[in-house]
């Protein structure tokens, strides 16, 4: 009989731990974002953005270097031209758009061809970062921006290292070709370079969810909301994401990522890290994290700077098959990321980048998905079995919904507050409606999603899983 | 209170203060949307008063008179409409807006206004012109703010009245401004005003690297054969830097005086010195280093391969004769290459 008590004894501990070490991740987490949002809201008041193109461009035109538009195309024969339109009519006084054909099965090549009269050119360059041949150079005389590669196929790092091998520029911008960039994406993002032109070595600009906005000619001409719920939730979710989180991090020099839907570099600090990384599906973040490597080694001062204006639209998956492949894709990309760079985890060599940004992939990323999973599997079956304070639990389970919408109503404050770019008061309300839904289901499943790119990386599985776009062409 | 009272209570203030939080944004939107509504409406009659004063509507100017005491409102308007005019008209609409008072209510607000007020403020006084502007932007330069620091003088650079470049120098000397882009565009504004302050400036002791290269840059865009001997010297500084701003500078100015420079830069351990020695024998049209630039063909560095191909035909036919020599010998792959490349790009 007394083991039989040792033994249930011993049962309650363990569900106490467990129950305590799932709020206390929780309770880690949301104090992390709390801080988050305040890094945020105070780098948003010391330096609002700036509403006008004109200004913008009375700023920065004269002082601004010229950049290159690195778009990597796979298959994307019946977008490509407008794309590439788009590109090329952006607002900014010197700039060339790289075009890569990746080994496209499809007529990408061709129709770039024919849209734009291209020929084939000669081009000297050096093949500083590693990428597959280059069959050939196109141009044409009546576009003197456009540059058009064919290569063979490899991946989306192979291609942006084709594109920065063939670029002139001291800039180089990283994008998706379906990408939607604002008209004065470069000029805005191009701020850090233009003030800081020494230390700044990449800018990550933010993306917005295009699902719901009206767009015409590959420009988002008016922003709305998403009329599907999934899209919806992951408007809030960006907000979070970029104009709370990376501009936080970015405050403190602790950012570990720049979106590879858009992103500025320094070429040269590009090729000091050698480009691109292959074998990654976390290109974006392992490029980030090689640059503050690099310069935390020789101890030279560096800036990875975030622009918080909205520079570049995407679109968000609108089904959960979908949106589960991009989501444990992503969460695989991070942890290689993480791993490749163990030696960087809480180090003080790396500074802030160690501790802080390192410290918060472990604690949000790495074991935020499995410890919540854990409790929300363990708890119930603790209480079931009687083991477990279930008043206790609905107490701090409320606290921990409570923190969640205060972040996600923070977020879209400072969205309100300082760029206030959704257009009436409707809108808002809708998206204060997401706000706080998206605590109730979508942010466990969206844990559940991480836990699988967990195992894909655990069981060492490849490739990007189909990710089926609607197009914009159908939209508002 | 028992724990568990306090945690509830933590959790209903957390989901109240969310839910009134959102609230109030959405009750600020609609007044915000009003307010916007307004100020569209204002930004309207404004440009379509100076658009009338551009036709030689001159009473149109009086409608502008009641938004001379909401300066930010005009300020904004103003840079963007002066962005769509030029010349004369661009003058005739801002003589207008002096003449209403504009200038003194806008100097107000660079003293008073929001952070963000006080910039357009400063900005929109630089788009004005005129000589009350000025003063008033000199005031301006005072601003503990660096970024509105940094709009006047930009603003008197584009009006003809920049700093000396000694003075530009101590900006950065004491932590009041950057050493920005905007900062060089500045610098090269003054110098090109100046270039004699520009020399005397470079004197200087205590310059860090960084600022010497600013300086020598802006000394070598500014057309002044008299920045020659001091570009020559700086060459061989022992900077690397110093010595690329130094290079690009002689190539630049283009005077046959720059060759001996030029010829050492060629030769310079530093591969970025060697490029830019490359780059400003083209520019400068030295065609008797061309033999020297034909070696750099086969440099270990692509960039002074490219710039060396480049140089060679932008000398002409001298250039080109070294490129099609160097492309047809195979003994040399890398430099073969770097010819050929060079020579078809020039088509």
């Amino acid at each position: 009989m007394p083991d039989l008590q040792i033994l249930a004894l011993a049962v309650v501990r363990f569900a106490e731990t467990i129950a305590w070490a799932v709020i206390a991740t929780g309770l880690a987490q949301n104090v992390l974002y709390l801080y988050q949002l305040i890094l945020a809201a105070r780098a948003l008041s010391q330096a609002p953005p700036v509403n006008q193109a004109a200004l913008l461009w009375r700023r920065y035109a004269e002082a601004a270097p010229p950049i290159t538009l690195m778009a990597p195309a796979y298959n994307e024969a019946l977008t490509i031209v407008e794309s590439v339109r788009s590109l090329l009519a952006l607002q900014y006084p010197h700039f060339e758009v790289v075009v890569v054909n990746d080994g496209s099965k499809d007529e990408t090549l061709q129709v770039l061809i024919d849209a734009f009269e291209l020929h084939p050119v000669e081009r000297h360059y050096d093949l500083a970062a590693a990428c597959q041949p280059i069959r050939g150079l196109y141009a044409a005389a009546n576009q003197p921006r456009l540059l058009v590669v064919d290569k063979v196929n490899g991946g989306k790092a192979d291609a942006l290292n084709a594109a920065i091998n063939l670029s002139r520029s001291p800039i180089v911008c990283s994008m998706d070709a379906d990408s939607l960039l604002e008209v004065d994406a470069l000029l805005r993002a191009v701020a850090p370079f233009v003030e800081d032109p020494e230390r700044t070595v990449a800018v990550g600009g933010t993306i917005r969810i295009a699902n719901g906005c009206k767009i015409s000619f590959g420009r988002v001409v008016e922003v709305g909301v998403p009329k599907n719920m999934l899209a919806r939730l992951q408007t809030i979710e960006y907000l979070r994401a970029f104009l709370m989180a990376r501009l936080a991090w970015s405050r403190i020099s602790a950012l570990t990522i720049i979106s590879g839907a858009f992103g500025l570099f320094r070429r040269q600090a590009v090729l000091d890290v050698g480009g691109y990384s292959h074998g990654t599906v976390g290109e974006d973040m392992e490029l980030v994290v090689k640059l503050h490597k690099h310069y935390r080694r020789l101890g030279k001062p560096y800036r990875i700077a975030f622009t918080p204006e909205p520079v570049c639209w995407t679109e968000a998956p609108e089904t959960m098959a979908v949106l589960s492949r991009q989501r444990a894709r992503w969460h695989r990309g991070a942890l290689e990321t993480f791993f490749r760079h163990r030696d960087m985890i809480l180090n003080p060599r790396y500074g802030r980048i160690g501790v802080v940004g390192f410290g918060h992939i472990l604690v949000v990323d790495v074991l935020g998905p499995i410890i919540e999973i854990f409790g929300y599997v363990l708890i119930p079956a603790f209480w079931l079995l009687g083991v477990l304070d279930i008043e206790y639990l609905w107490a701090l389970l409320a606290v921990t919904f409570g923190f969640g919408i205060v972040i996600s109503v923070g977020a879209l404050a400072l969205e309100e507050t300082e760029l206030r770019r959704f257009p009436n008061a409707r809108s808002l309300a809708v998206l204060m409606g997401a706000a706080i839904l998206e605590n109730f289901g979508y942010r466990q499943i969206n844990n559940f999603w991480r836990l699988r790119g967990t195992w894909q990386f655990l069981t060492g599985a490849q490739g990007w899983g189909k990710m089926t776009r609607k197009g914009f062409s159908s939209q508002a | 209170m028992s724990s568990l009272t306090l945690i509830w209570v933590i959790a209903l203030v957390l989901i109240g203060g969310a839910l009134t939080w959102m609230s109030a944004l959405i009750v600020a939107r609609f007044v915000k949307e009003a307010r916007a509504s307004d100020r569209a409406d204002d930004r309207k009659i404004i440009i379509q008063s100076l658009s009338g004063l551009l036709r030689g509507h001159t009473d149109m100017a009086m409608a502008l008179l009641p938004f001379v005491r909401r300066p930010e409102v005009l300020a904004e308007a103003i840079l963007d409409f002066q962005g769509l005019i030029r010349g004369a008209d661009q003058e005739r609409a801002m003589s207008a807006l002096r003449e209403l008072g504009l200038v003194e209510a806008l100097e107000q607000r660079t003293i008073h206004g929001s952070r963000d007020e006080r910039l357009t403020s400063v900005e929109a006084l630089a788009a004005l012109g005129g000589e009350a502007v000025k003063s008033a932007l000199r005031r301006a330069m005072g601003s503990k703010d660096p970024n509105v620091r940094m709009a006047a003088i930009k603003g008197l650079a584009d009006a003809g009245a920049p700093p000396t470049p000694s003075r530009l120098l101590d900006y950065v000397g004491t932590g009041e401004l950057a050493p920005s882009r905007v900062y060089a565009e500045v610098m090269r504004q003054a110098v090109a005003a100046a270039p004699s302050e520009g020399l005397l400036a470079l004197q200087r002791q205590d310059l860090h690297p960084l600022m010497r290269a600013i300086l020598l840059d802006a000394l070598g865009r500014s057309g002044s054969y008299e920045a020659v001997p001091a570009l020559a010297a700086a060459a061989g500084d022992l900077d690397p830097e110093v010595r690329t701003a130094a290079v690009r500078g002689l190539g630049r100015l283009q005077h046959p005086a720059a060759a001996g420079p030029l010829a050492a830069a060629l030769v310079d351990p530093t591969w970025t010195v060697r490029s830019a020695g490359a780059e400003a024998v083209g520019a400068a049209g030295l065609a008797r280093l061309a033999p020297q630039v034909a070696t750099l063909l086969n440099d270990p560095e692509w960039w002074v391969r490219f710039r060396a191909g480049d140089a060679l035909r932008r000398l002409g036919k001298p250039g080109l004769g070294h490129l099609e020599a160097v492309a047809a010998d195979d003994s040399r792959p890398v430099a073969q290459r770097a010819a050929e490349r060079a020579l078809a790009e020039g088509g």
